[in-house]
């Protein structure tokens, strides 16, 4: 009992003693580890990405959430989270997540360490979707003809973003039409406005057509999917209207082109305008004219391209717009040998015309092939076609020369041509002048190195449509005969022919001609 | 001494200590008063017959009674309601009760602009508002077209709409928004007075004019009819 009762003073002294021991419980600064925490937001979890504390997102964003703790995220913590607007959102340090309803949004990271003490760190998410534009229903309506040039003019639309009020601005454009034949004095309007509309204050030319556009933006910067696009004709003096028109042309180069407009009640009255038009420049705008009903003629200087006729209505204040006028050249080049034959004897140098009626022919669209082989050496100057050919294209066959040409409107004519074979394996006259009292001789004396037997040798006048000699089934290789002039016309064209009994022939054109000799007294 | 040698001594020891205790409970204060505690105030105008509105705007052609409301409601009981006009500093009570009647007008003194609310323990809620005297915006009846007016062009002729509105709170800082409806279609014209529109084929069309002001009132004119002869004859 004794020691019961020793024992149960010494606690309560040792009890005691431990309330004056209160120096090591005291908290010293100097070994306590400073807890902090950063939270951020960013668009992706990219090394580029920017991490921010504020920031605003299109509902279709998914927004990453990321926290930072020093010392580090192994330090002994009770609890963290995060809160949306004050509500739970998340027990993760980092995590991402889509916000589908348009609004604003505080999100909240509370760190509870250790020994109890909060940690928080505030991040501030706007969120709303792009704005709607109604691009249907806006004023002055698309194609809206007669507005005064002179007098104030008013553009209204309407634009919201939905789930969410904000406010928006807008990006408005102005600009006058380009045409071919005029140039335009107005200075583009490229602004951005508050409200939803525009009154525009000064002057527009009369009898012209404006562009306009707008698209709208809220004020987190997201911008309309949908875009006005819409223009509106000024009107001119009181009787007067305009022609306006896009004349389709096939020519990428600029074509002169010649337009009258013919009074159908007075032919007398003929309005003319003469201007290029290209593919990329074919709008063009006739001014003032006064109302009335014409006959529009469209030609151009080139006559492959044909000419447009068509009736027009030209009303008071209004613009008549054409938009299906093609003025087409669907006429491909001729291409003809300056002998005017398709089946020409080789030659080094061989001529074609090359013809076209819709624009000048480019050199870089003339190709020459012989057969496989592309001819570089070829000019093409004032429609001549000048190809060269080298010795080494002679053949004992015929050969196939193909031309083809592309005019300025893309047409193609392609056009072959026979090269006769200009190796023969024999040797026959040429081109003679004999005078008419004169015999000739007419020879042909094989000498083909393959060895081929010779079946037939034949001398054949072209022009008389007559044999002059035959000799079939010989075991002869040549011919020689002597013939009188008399014999044959002023001119004519002979073909000498050895026939091979594998079935080769080989032919060879040359021409005789007989002077008279009173021709000779006379000259 | 062996003070352990005596029985009585624990006891003595222990109803010391057990006094000591009950000593620090005669120390301890009163347990609070139970109170109910105010959410919410509100102040709500009402005029004529009309609900109350948190929107703090009066016409100035009636009477307006203003109130707070309390959430929750039983802890209204109890409370103090002073109404207060406020200017450059200088408090003017107007009233001491839970509604406040005054007649809007030029003179802005008889407008409260200050509520002080006060429960029993003293203690204070400050609400500071504005009443806004709105007149409501009017429509000319007075438009172009005109009722029935015949329009003579085509479908894409420009015609001009135009009306007027007024609202004597424009001085003020007012504004006046239109919305132009043309044969159910909604444009938003904003502070626009005239346009041009076309789209009209010929025959009967019918359009009114609708205008709202900043604080929400509205004046709306009845449809008018006007009819489009197509004289062009536009393909």
């Amino acid at each position: 009992m004794k020691f019961a009762r020793i024992y149960f003073l010494v606690a309560i002294v040792w009890l005691f003693q431990s309330c004056f021991d209160s120096d090591e419980h005291i908290f010293d600064e100097a070994d306590a580890t400073d807890i902090s925490i950063d939270a951020t937001l960013a668009r992706s979890t990219t090394p580029v990405a920017v991490s921010v504390k504020a920031d605003t997102f299109n509902i279709n964003d998914t927004i990453y959430f990321q926290t930072a703790v020093v010392p580090n995220k192994v330090i002994r913590v009770q609890e963290y989270h995060w809160l949306m607007n004050g509500q739970y959102c998340s027990s993760e340090y980092n995590f991402k997540k889509q916000i589908g309803v348009p609004g604003y949004y505080k999100f909240t990271f509370i760190l509870k360490d250790y020994f109890g003490d909060m940690h928080y760190d505030s991040l501030e998410v706007w969120v709303a979707d792009n704005p709607v534009l109604n691009d249907t229903l806006f004023i002055p309506a698309t194609g809206t003809q007669a507005i005064d040039p002179y007098e104030s003019i008013y553009f209204s639309w309407n634009a919201s973003t939905e789930g969410i009020r904000l406010a928006h601005h807008f990006r408005f454009t102005l600009s006058e039409e380009e045409f071919a034949n005029s140039e335009t004095k107005f200075k583009d309007i490229d602004t951005i406005l508050n409200e939803p509309h525009f009154v525009f204050h000064n002057e527009l030319s009369p009898l012209k057509k404006y562009n306009w556009t707008v698209q709208a933006f809220n004020e987190y910067n997201f911008e309309s999917s949908e875009k006005i696009e819409s223009f509106f004709f000024t009107k001119g003096l009181d009787g007067e209207g305009s022609l306006q028109a896009t004349i389709k042309t096939s020519l990428h180069s600029s074509i002169p082109v010649q337009l009258s407009l013919t009074d159908k009640t007075n032919e007398d009255k003929v309005f003319n305008y003469e201007f290029s038009i290209s593919q990329s420049k074919n709008k063009i705008s006739l001014g003032a004219i006064p109302e009335g009903t014409y006959k529009l003629k469209l030609s151009s200087n080139y006559s492959d391209f044909g000419a447009v006729k068509k009736d027009v209505t030209i009303r008071n204040g209004f613009i008549t717009t054409l938009d299906n006028i093609k003025l087409v050249d669907s006429i491909a080049p001729s291409i003809t040998s300056v002998l005017s034959h398709d089946t020409l004897d080789f030659s080094d140098t061989l001529q074609f015309i090359i013809k076209d009626n819709g624009g000048s022919i480019n050199s870089q669209n003339i190709a020459v092939n012989l057969e496989s082989d592309i001819i570089t050496d070829r000019f093409y100057k004032d429609s001549v076609l000048t190809v060269i050919l080298k010795e080494t294209d002679q053949s004992w066959a015929y050969r196939i020369l193909t031309i083809s040409v592309t005019d300025a409107s893309n047409n193609k004519k392609t056009k072959s041509f026979y090269i006769t074979p200009s190796l023969v394996w024999f040797t026959t006259n040429d081109d003679t002048i004999i005078e008419s009292d004169e015999a000739i001789t007419l020879f042909i004396n094989d000498i083909n190195p393959f060895g081929f037997r010779v079946e037939t040798l034949q001398l054949f006048n072209i022009t008389k449509n007559e044999d002059i000699i035959t000799v079939s089934n010989t075991d002869k290789n040549s011919l020689r005969a002597e013939l009188d002039a008399d014999l044959f016309e002023e001119e004519q064209i002979i073909r000498s022919t050895v026939i091979y009994t594998n079935g080769i022939t080989q032919n060879k054109y040359w021409k005789l001609t007989v002077k008279k000799l009173e021709m000779k007294e006379d000259d | 001494m062996n003070l352990f040698n005596r029985p009585i001594l624990p006891f003595l020891v222990f109803a010391s200590f057990f006094a000591l205790f009950l000593a620090g409970c005669l120390d301890a204060p009163d347990y609070p008063h139970e109170l109910q505690p105010v959410e919410t105030i509100s102040v709500m105008v009402q005029q004529k017959k009309a609900p109350y509105s948190t929107l703090l705007k009066v016409n100035p052609s009636d009477s307006a009674t203003i109130t707070a409301k309390v959430v929750p409601e039983k802890a209204q009981d109890g409370l103090t309601f002073k109404w207060f006009y406020v200017n450059e500093s200088k408090d003017s009570l107007l009233k001491q009760d839970t509604h406040y009647t005054f007649y809007p007008n030029a003179l802005n003194e008889t407008i409260p602009n200050k509520l002080i609310v006060s429960d029993k323990e003293g203690n204070q809620q400050v609400l500071e508002f504005t009443v806004v005297i709105n007149t409501p915006p009017v429509l000319s009846d007075s438009t172009v077209p005109a009722s029935g007016d015949t329009l003579y062009g085509s479908q894409f002729s420009a015609f001009r709409f135009s009306w007027s509105s007024m609202d004597l709170d424009l001085y003020s800082g007012d504004t006046l928004f239109h919305i132009l409806e043309i044969d159910g279609k909604q444009y938003d014209v904003g502070t626009l007075l005239e346009v041009k529109q076309s789209g009209f084929k010929a025959g009967k069309h019918k359009f009114r004019i609708i205008v709202r002001d900043l604080y929400g009132d509205t004046d709306t004119l009845s449809y008018k009819d006007f009819y489009v002869v197509d004289t062009l004859e536009v393909k």
